[in-house]
Formats: structure tokens, C-alpha cells, sequence
């Protein structure tokens, strides 16, 4: 089995999306970034994210991610901030810590992508 | 091999094919981005055939009560008739039946029933020189089942082209070209228990007064608090009417809450707004949200409620953007 279909699919995307925007927006470090005006959109775009690091199926590609960040000029201090964030509601989901190993993995794997290095 | 009709063309889905892949397969364009069910982008709305309950997932159940699906899921084991959403929205024409005001600031409309909507969508109206028209929306507080009439509460505004029309100049009988009904905020009766919370400012009382009577005529039996700002006590309406419902209604519970001047009628709270819900209300995990009025209002007040529990799922709301 998938890491995506063991801890849920679709559904714990869907579980995970209103824990994981109400951490970032609480987040002084990051919150800037995702209070933006309309939230339903960003919703959708955290579940891209999700079902992204979860190892579920998506279209991104490494140039995706640069040009969907490149204006944010992020630094390892905010990607740190994320993937908190992404631990603390996968522990509050009660996901195994070898699966969020695992999808810190794939978010890792994309780092350099993301800050545009 | 399921066949989905577009714009009167019937196309054949091929085995494991997503109505999204067999519409871009024969040449249609279609929205979309993640093509994994996440960002609804891609998002068409089922005239008629049964949709998979997977192409649904995530979908707001107002938008799937309208037969909203998320093409990139949806892989149909019956034929389907699609289109995307809002389509067949043309323009009617509807006669004025009534006009009166329920306060100073506040023009009740009501207008002959030409056209299906649920309480709390919006309509547009188009009005003036068709080359150049003015469109501006307005919430419906009317129950179809109860009332043969589209009400409108429009708010007067001093130099609002449209509103002042409204008032000043529109009479009994006049045509009105319009077109909806639009909108995802309604009361849709998937779980008659949960506690829903409907707050609004000045003319948002429009669609919460149909979203509110609509759940009750539908029978909710858990709390429905009911919370309304305005700046003066002369900004609120409907005063009597919302009296008799709570009277009526056990579950339901009015608060009016009035940020300035002393002097107050003594069931007109004295607070800000933004504060009293967070006081009454400090957790809204479970509960079902309808936020109605200024764009300002509105996005705050979304924000505060996403983060005091309630799931963004459950958060509906009508901002009454500015038109241009
Ligand atoms: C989805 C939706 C639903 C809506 N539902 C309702 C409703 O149920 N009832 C209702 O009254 N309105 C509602 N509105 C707002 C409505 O569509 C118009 O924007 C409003 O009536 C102003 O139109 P106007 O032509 O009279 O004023 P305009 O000529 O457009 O504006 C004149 C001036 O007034 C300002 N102004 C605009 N709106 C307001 C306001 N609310 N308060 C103070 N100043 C303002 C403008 O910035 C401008 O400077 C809704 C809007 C949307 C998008
Ligand atoms: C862990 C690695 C990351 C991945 C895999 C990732 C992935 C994504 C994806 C798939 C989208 C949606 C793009 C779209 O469809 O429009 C997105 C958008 C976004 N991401 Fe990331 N992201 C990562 C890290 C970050 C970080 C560190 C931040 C900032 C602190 C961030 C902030 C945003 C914002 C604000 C958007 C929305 C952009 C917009 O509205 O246009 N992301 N991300």
C-alpha cells in the first residue's frame, strides 16, 4: 500500500486541511503568506499541497513549484515553519512517525524548488 | 463506455477515462490544475445523470446540492448531462409588485416569482442603457415554499446609482431585468442537529432572514444563534418579525449588537461585534457558519471563526462586494 492510501487519501487531506491553515495562519513567521483575501482558494491550494506531500497523485513538476514561490522569496527559515507546522497536524491526526518521516521526505525533496535555489 | 452529453454534443468516455480527460480528448476546453480533486479548478455542474459521490469530495454540500462535481474525478457509470456551472443563468424579465421601506435606510423590493432559487442566493439585476448596463446582485430573503414573491432588502445609499433609482424612482409595475439565482449560501438540511450561527451586518439580514426561516421550516432541531451588528440602533430592521420567530422557535436565539451611542432599546446589546461572538461563541468546532454583508465584515469575521474551530467546509458566505 501507498504511503497516500495508508494514511487516508482524499480523506485525510481533507481532515488535515483546516488543522494544518488554521497552524499556518497562527504563525507569525508565515501567517503573511497565506492570509490572503479569498480563503476558500487557499484552502484548495493547501489541499494541493497536502495530497502532494502525502504521495498522493498531482501534476506539479519541480518548475511549477519555482514559479508558484519565486515572488515569495522564501527562505529556510519559513520552509522550516511549514514543515512544522505539517508535523504538528499529522501528530494531531495521530499519523505514525515513520509516515511523517516519510512525507517530510517529499517535502524535502522539493526544497530547492520551493526557494528557488 | 459512458456517454456524457456537453452543449448538445454526446461524447463516449473511453474505460478508466475522467470526464475531464474525454471532454479535452474531443477538442473541449476545460479549467483545470491539479487534476487530482484539490484545487476545483476544474469544477462543472451535472444537469441531469447520477454523479460518483467521489467527484463530489470536498465540494461545499451547497455546491453539491446544485449538482457541482469536480471533473477530474468523476468517472460516471451512468450517462451524464453537463455543463459548466452557472450556464443556462439567462436573463427574465420581472415585474415590481411592491415597494416599502422597513426603515430609513432599508427598501423592502419584492418582485414577481419568474425564476427557481433557494433562500439566501442572489440575483442580478440588470438595469439601464443595455449598451452600458449597471448589474447589481441582490440576496433573496423570500421562502418559495411560503411566500409567491422574490423579497429584497436594498440598502439606500446616498449616492448609489442603482439604489437610490430603487427608491426614488421605481414604481409598482416597472420590468426589471434579472438573472440568477446565484450562490452557494443556503441552508441545505444534511444534519438537523448541528448548532449553526448566522451574524450579519446592516442589509446581509436579507439572505440570513430566508437561510434562517428556510432551516427552520425544514425542521432543525439544534441551536441557531442569530447575531446582528450595526453601527446605530436605528440600522437594524425587521425587529418585530425576528421577535415573533424567537418566540416561536425554542432553538432560535436573536442578539442585536450595537458598537456606539447610549440609550439603547434594552435588547440591543452595547459591544463590538468581532468581540461579542468571540465571547458568546469561543468555540465554533462543529457549528455551521453563514457570514452575510460588507466585504470588510465579512472576510474578518471569516477569519475569526476559521480559527475559533469551525472547518472552512462549514463556513458560507455572501460578501456584498462593491460593483463597479
Ligand atoms: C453577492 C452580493 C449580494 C448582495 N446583496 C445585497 C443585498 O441583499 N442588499 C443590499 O443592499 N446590497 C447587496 N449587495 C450590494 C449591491 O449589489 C450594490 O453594490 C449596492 O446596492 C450599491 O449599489 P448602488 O448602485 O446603489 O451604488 P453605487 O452607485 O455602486 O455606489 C455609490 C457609492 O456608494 C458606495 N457603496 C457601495 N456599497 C455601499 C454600502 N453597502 N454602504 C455604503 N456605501 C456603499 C460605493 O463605493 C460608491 O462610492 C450585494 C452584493 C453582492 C456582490
Ligand atoms: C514543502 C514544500 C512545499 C511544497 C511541496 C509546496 C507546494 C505548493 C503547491 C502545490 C501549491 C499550489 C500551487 C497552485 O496550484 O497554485 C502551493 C502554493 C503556495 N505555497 Fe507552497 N509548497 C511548499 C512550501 C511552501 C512554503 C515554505 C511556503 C511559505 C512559507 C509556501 C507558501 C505557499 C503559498 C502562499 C501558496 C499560494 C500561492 C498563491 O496563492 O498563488 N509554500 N505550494
Amino acid at each position: 500500500m501507498s504511503l497516500y492510501e495508508r494514511i487516508g487519501g482524499a480523506a485525510a487531506v481533507e481532515a488535515a486541511v483546516d488543522i494544518f491553515y488554521r497552524k499556518v495562519l497562527s504563525d507569525d513567521l508565515i501567517s503573511h503568506f497565506f492570509d490572503t483575501v479569498d480563503m476558500d482558494a487557499q484552502a484548495a491550494k493547501q489541499k494541493a499541497f497536502l495530497t502532494m506531500v502525502f504521495g498522493g497523485p498531482n501534476q506539479y513538476s519541480g518548475k511549477d513549484l519555482r514559479e508558484g514561490h519565486k515572488h515569495m522569496a522564501l527562505t529556510e527559515l519559513h520552509f522550516d515553519a511549514v514543515i512544522e507546522n505539517l508535523a504538528g497536524t499529522l501528530q494531531e491526526l495521530g499519523v505514525a512517525q515513520t509516515d511523517i518521516n516519510e512525507i517530510a521526505a517529499i517535502a524535502g525533496s522539493v526544497k530547492d524548488d520551493v526557494l528557488n535555489r | 463506455m459512458t456517454d456524457i452529453t456537453f452543449e448538445e454534443s454526446t461524447y463516449s468516455l473511453l474505460e478508466g477515462e475522467t470526464v475531464l480527460e474525454g471532454l479535452i480528448r474531443n477538442g473541449v476546453q476545460v479549467p483545470n490544475g491539479c487534476r487530482a480533486g484539490a484545487c476545483q479548478a476544474c469544477v462543472m455542474q451535472a444537469q441531469e445523470g447520477e454523479l460518483p459521490r467521489n467527484s463530489q469530495a470536498g465540494l461545499k454540500n451547497t455546491q453539491q446540492a446544485q449538482g457541482l462535481f469536480l471533473s477530474c474525478q468523476c468517472k460516471p457509470s451512468n450517462p451524464l448531462t453537463i455543463g459548466f456551472t452557472d450556464q443556462g443563468k439567462s436573463r427574465t424579465l420581472a415585474k415590481v409588485k411592491d415597494k416599502e421601506n422597513l426603515s430609513a435606510q432599508v427598501l423592502r423590493v419584492r418582485l414577481e416569482k419568474v425564476l427557481d432559487f433557494r433562500p439566501g442566493q442572489y440575483l442580478n439585476i440588470w438595469h439601464g442603457d443595455p449598451e452600458k448596463p449597471l448589474v447589481r446582485s441582490y440576496s433573496i430573503a423570500s421562502i418559495p415554499k411560503l411566500e409567491d414573491f422574490i423579497e429584497l432588502h436594498i440598502k439606500i445609499i446616498p449616492n448609489g446609482r442603482f439604489s437610490r433609482w430603487a427608491a426614488d424612482a421605481m414604481e409598482p409595475g416597472a420590468e426589471l431585468n434579472i438573472q440568477g439565482a446565484l450562490g452557494n449560501c443556503f441552508y441545505v438540511a444534511d444534519d438537523p442537529h448541528r448548532p449553526l450561527l448566522f451574524i450579519g451586518i446592516g442589509t446581509g439580514l436579507a439572505p440570513l432572514y430566508g437561510i434562517l426561516r428556510d432551516a427552520l421550516l425544514q425542521g432543525h432541531q439544534g441551536k441557531i444563534s442569530l447575531v446582528l451588528g450595526a453601527r446605530e440602533p436605528d440600522g437594524f430592521y425587521l425587529r418585530r418579525e425576528l421577535a415573533d420567530l424567537q418566540r416561536d422557535y425554542p432553538q432560535l436565539n436573536v442578539n442585536f449588537v450595537c458598537q456606539s451611542f447610549s440609550n439603547y432599546p434594552n435588547d440591543i446589546g452595547n459591544t463590538d461585534l468581532y468581540q461579542f461572538v468571540k465571547e458568546q461563541f469561543p468555540s465554533t468546532k462543529g457549528t455551521k457558519i453563514y457570514l452575510c454583508g460588507g466585504d470588510t465584515f465579512v472576510r474578518k469575521m471569516k477569519k475569526q471563526i476559521f480559527l475559533s474551530g469551525a472547518s472552512m467546509a462549514d463556513i458560507h458566505a455572501d460578501a456584498f462586494l462593491p460593483c463597479s
